[in-house]
């Protein structure tokens, strides 16, 4: 394989990637390969030294997408970090894919259980100012009760949605690590 | 050796190396694979993902012969976790001599 060809196996498998980070994969190599040739290196030689393009090309963008998914803990970049890492062979995160779709749902929902606890609250607030109340004639119903209980429902909502937010937080940094583990496993088996 | 062995001190190479001094890409490879036998492409993610940690830093400089030359740099950071690597590496060499003599 010469420069051309290697290059062009590189790109190839990098699509996907940013602009900056594709011209900068390639701009990497492609310096390796012109001091390489200063040094009287043929390109054929230096290819073979450097390695499969296709194996180069999916463990750049495996790195980059995890750096990125760290970063910013995203849906979206820990969804395209999975699938990189399937695309690797890890075939045994297609049960993280099922695994966090299933536990975004049951954060999603969570949310907006905190938010239906903190409107019902409001509500009764809302409500314990009308004069309709009489209607009820019940003494639990009076209008201090539901002004009380609605501040009770209003702050169980919003520490219940706090907490929400940091198991969706506790649940990313959980998958990244798994998927880490999995990369430094492939980092060791690859020749 | 063992691959997995390699690449698991791929990263303290790499670190310890720059420790000395402010390498590009070529010499670099050309450092380690005497050493290490390894695919020497794959050096390059690893450098980008300890660029990406703050580990190491990049600056561009001519050269006489050809394109401008990509230098690594350590960072502060970089220099921390070199001394971080060694220490877990001698400990780990101990024991395993240990265990083997």
């Amino acid at each position: 394989m010469n420069k051309k060809q290697f290059i062009n196996e590189l790109e190839r498998n990098i699509k996907g990637l940013s602009k900056e980070d594709r011209e900068e994969i390639i701009r990497d190599y492609e310096e390796h390969f012109e001091i390489g040739k200063k040094k009287g290196r043929k390109e054929e030689e230096i290819s073979i030294s450097l390695g499969d393009p296709r194996q180069l090309a999916k463990q750049a963008k495996i790195e980059l997408l995890v750096s990125k998914a760290e970063e910013k803990k995203s849906v979206r970049n820990i969804f395209r970090m999975i699938l990189a890492t399937i695309g690797m062979g890890f075939f045994n995160l297609i049960f993280v894919v099922g695994i966090f779709c299933a536990l975004f749902g049951v954060i999603i929902a969570f949310f907006v259980a905190g938010f239906a606890i903190v409107l019902s609250g409001l509500v009764l607030i809302i409500v314990a100012f009308l004069p309709t109340i009489d209607l009820f004639y019940i003494p639990a119903f009076n209008s201090v009760s539901m002004f009380f209980g609605g501040i009770t429902l209003i702050s169980f909502g919003m520490l219940f949605t706090i907490g929400t937010y940091y198991l969706g937080k506790w649940f990313s940094s959980i998958t990244i690590r798994y998927v880490k583990l999995n990369i430094k496993i492939v980092r060791g088996s690859k020749k | 050796m063992d691959t997995q062995f390699k690449k698991g001190v791929l990263e303290l190479s790499v670190l310890s190396l720059l420790t000395k001094k402010d390498y590009y890409g070529y010499e670099l490879v050309g450092n380690i694979s005497k050493t290490i036998a390894i695919s020497e492409g794959t050096i390059y993610p690893l450098l980008r993902r300890l660029q990406k940690e703050g580990y190491l830093k990049t600056y561009f400089r001519e050269s006489k012969e050809g394109p401008s030359r990509k230098y690594y740099q350590l960072t502060k950071k970089g220099i921390e976790k070199e001394k971080e690597l060694k220490i877990e590496w001698k400990s780990f060499e101990e024991k395993i001599r240990k265990l083997i003599e």
